[in-house]
């Protein structure tokens, strides 16, 4: 079920209404309805993808109790082994087998054999690389004692599936979600408001901004080589904010669900656009799968301590895996080392961590310095995204190599069913508002006096008009397919 | 909760009522659009009853924009209407629309847009609700799959008319052109696109989605019902532009070969009804004036020997 669906429209106040209303006397009760409703949720796409997810938590549920039970660390490791093994393994089945497989057949290929081999024709789990993760840690967190193991079933398999954030993340930490399914949740009116104006927030992004700037991407994407230089920068600059916009447009929603329901999700996105340099887009951009890659892999590989050579492998690793994890694609490879490569030299010179605050703190505009350095970094991401986007690594050198172009300096193309205009006004009300609330959670985040409450009803309605008005036609939020 | 329910429920509220402002809302937008020409074309249908026969053209656009019904009165010497408006109304209500005003000795000549044929064209689209807004009274035409398409294009409709309510206050933004309801003749044939020039697009129409079985016997439904009437249904082809009859040809063929296991009655080939791309005017299914006038003679070659054996007094 799309959250931009009518179906979901329907979901949403049916199970808020009974949650709150009908089960609301009962925690167990209220869990178990929780864990319905994102079984339901979560089938509706393909019910043969519960079996998966019901698997693979009761196997984490009993392993991780069986880790927390065991004294032995020998036999405490191998339990985790086998959850990792498990829960790889599924993945690895699922999202890279053809992958491997492929490259495996290719390299025999270049060196002059050619076999066949028998690709797998299954269907990719939605959202099993953000379940997966999620699982992972609780498994190795009960296994450091950072965590004890999860008191019922109910409780575990709901934090698995809990609809809003079930297919595209944030990818939460046991200890965060979990102990919130153990309380008993008390209906918190600025806590519910603030919700719906995230979702609407997020509705604005995905399918005012992301849905429509995605028709003027598929035009560059699929046929580069045809536009002039302006119209393929154009349709390169649209996909940063595609992503940026599908992307946090479903956390927003996602966040802004789990509010109505009485959760406080992670913050996965903080206005990445407005970073000074690579470094602090990293922390602002997906940060709960960041954090995880930090937690999980980066530190336990020795982090940022040791050797000049061991640093610059732990680099390398840490975003050559985040990329891989995005797809089974050397493209996405490729965009995670192109990141690692931009991410160096801040590290090498200690400089990774300059900027941990908000951009023009206490001031309304950023100086000159502070601007060329947010369009510095957005420009190399958007140089990152063409790899991230493009259906084959020649095909982005292709993209790249077509913009030095005296063709750069003319006005780009537009498209039949493509709305320059549109895109202008939606995406400077997305980037001013953003700007206003930078150092709030997301862009409707407003504490304001009393008297300018009619203002933003009236504004609230307005943007719901807008949405409904000018949304793209209904696609799936890029990150299903990781 | 109270409060939040009551706040929450007023902001749904007040965007209820927009949309019901919407829908309302006297429109120019509406009753001259070719949508409004559905009553230009029942009142055709109810004008002609007394008439021993009659061929009625149905389908989508692909048989407004493709066919010249004053030629094949002429030639074939029966009293001839253009019923088709829109093929995004979706096939089953084109035939729903239709059925009440078939009767005895009429041959319902149909043209579906191969797209008719996919998963979910069947039901319609947008354009149905814009037609439901000039015939309310056709709601009752629905099901329930219909209805949730109604309500899930009904917002953006709604908005679509009161923006053009509200720029109309400010200029007259009325122009007639291949979509106005002064553009159709009064066979119901559009011809007000003959003066104008388009370029078709280089990319072929795609047919991308699933099969529906569900089509094809909702029209062997079709033809049963009004067969009881003593009217006749005979399946035509409709224009389709070579290159996208070309990228489209394995679909195209299999389309086909159902049809032809569905034991009704079908006028010609696909590839007799498929023309050179600069017989187009807009769209991959729009014929443009010669080409309007090439399919007509087509249809008027392959209707005649259902003429010759219909038992049917002029």
């Amino acid at each position: 079920m799309l959250f931009n669906s009518i179906e979901f429209a329907i979901f949403l106040p049916v199970v808020f209404l009974i949650y709150w209303f009908v089960v609301n006397k009962n925690l167990q009760l209220q869990n178990i309805f929780l864990l319905a409703a994102s079984y339901f949720f979560y089938g509706w796409w393909d019910y043969r993808f519960l079996v998966l997810i019901l698997f693979s938590s009761i196997v984490d549920f009993y392993i991780a109790k069986k880790i927390a039970a065991e004294s032995r660390n020998s036999q405490r490791k191998t339990l985790l082994f086998l959850s990792l093994f498990l829960n790889l393994g599924f993945l690895f089945y699922f999202k890279y087998y053809n992958f491997f497989l492929d490259s495996f057949v290719q390299s025999f290929t270049f060196f002059g054999h050619s076999f066949d081999a028998r690709r797998l024709d299954v269907i990719l789990p939605v959202g099993i690389s953000f379940y997966t993760f999620q699982t992972l840690s609780y498994s190795i967190d009960v296994y450091r004692r950072k965590l004890e193991p999860a008191k019922d079933l109910v409780s575990f398999l709901t934090y698995v599936s809990f609809f809003p954030q079930l297919v595209a993340g944030p990818i939460e930490r046991a200890v965060n979600l979990l102990p919130q399914f153990y309380r008993k949740r008390t209906f918190n009116y600025f806590q519910a408001t603030d919700g719906l104006r995230q979702i609407l927030w997020g509705l604005f992004k995905k399918m005012v901004i992301a849905d429509n700037c995605s028709m003027y991407v598929i035009h560059i994407f699929d046929d580069y080589g045809v536009y002039s230089a302006s119209t393929t920068l154009l349709g390169c600059v649209l996909f940063a904010i595609q992503i940026y916009c599908d992307f946090s447009g479903y956390s927003d929603v996602a966040i802004g669900t789990a509010r109505l329901f009485g959760f406080d999700l992670k913050r996965n996105f903080a206005f990445p656009y407005f970073s000074r340099d690579i470094a602090e887009f990293w922390r602002r951009w997906h940060i709960s799968l960041s954090t995880w890659f930090r937690d999980y892999l980066y530190i336990p590989l020795g982090g940022s301590k040791g050797s000049l050579g061991k640093k610059v492998r732990n680099i390398f690793i840490i975003f050559i895996v985040s990329g891989f994890w995005h797809g089974a694609n050397w493209t996405y490879i490729t965009w995670g080392a192109l990141n690692a490569v931009f991410f160096l030299p801040l590290l090498l010179l200690n400089k990774n961590r300059s900027y941990l605050g908000v951009v023009a703190e206490g001031r309304i505009l950023p100086n000159f310095t502070e601007l060329m350095q947010m369009l510095t970094t957005f420009a190399i991401t958007c140089l990152a995204w063409v790899f991230f986007r493009a259906s084959s690594v020649e095909k982005a050198v292709e993209i790249i190599s077509q913009l030095p172009n005296k063709t750069l300096f003319t006005l780009p193309q537009s498209f039949s069913d493509t709305n320059l205009r549109l895109y202008a006004v939606s995406i400077a009300l997305l980037f001013i508002l953003e700007w206003i609330q930078r150092n709030s959670e997301h862009g409707l985040n407003f504490a304001d006096p009393e008297y300018l409450k009619p203002l933003k009803r009236f504004f609230y309605i307005f943007l719901a008009l807008f949405i409904i008005y000018y949304s793209g036609e209904q696609q799936q939020f890029t990150y299903f397919q990781f | 909760m109270s409060k939040f329910l009551k706040q929450t429920g007023l902001f749904f509220l007040l965007l209820l009522l927009i949309f019901l402002a919407g829908w309302l809302i006297p429109s120019k937008w509406i009753t001259e659009s070719l949508h409004y020409s559905v009553y230009d074309k029942h009142k055709l249908l109810d004008e002609t009853t007394d008439k021993p026969s009659r061929i009625i053209f149905a389908g989508g656009s692909n048989m407004s924009f493709g066919v010249y019904s004053p030629a094949v009165e002429a030639s074939l010497g029966i009293t001839t209407i253009n019923t088709a408006i829109h093929a995004a109304y979706g096939l089953k209500y084109i035939l729903d629309d239709l059925e009440p005003y078939v009767k005895k000795n009429d041959i319902i000549v149909l043209a579906p847009e191969y797209a008719q044929f996919q998963k979910d064209s069947f039901l319609g689209a947008a354009a149905l609700v814009q037609g439901l807004n000039v015939i309310p009274q056709n709601l009752k035409l629905l099901d329930s799959r219909q209805w949730i398409l109604f309500f899930k294009n009904l917002p953006r409709h709604a908005l679509s008319k009161i923006r053009f309510y509200l720029s109309s206050l400010f200029a007259n933004n009325a122009s007639i052109d291949a979509y106005h309801r002064l553009a159709f003749n009064s066979h119901g044939d559009v011809e007000g696109h003959w003066s104008y020039q388009t370029e078709l697009s280089k990319s072929p129409d795609v047919l991308a989605g699933q099969y529906n079985p569900e089509v094809i016997s909702y029209m062997k439904k079709f033809e049963t019902s009004i067969e009881k009437r003593g009217a006749q249904l005979l399946i035509a082809f409709p224009a389709f532009n070579q290159s996208s009859f070309s990228y489209n040809q394995k679909v195209i063929e299999q389309l086909h070969h159902e049809l032809q296991q569905s034991g009704m009655e079908l006028l010609g080939t696909p590839e007799r009804y498929s023309f050179p791309d600069n017989l187009y005017y807009d769209s991959a299914y729009h014929l443009n004036k010669v080409g309007q006038f090439k399919r007509t003679n087509l249809l008027i070659e392959d209707l005649k020997p259902y003429l010759q054996n219909a038992t049917l007094s002029h």
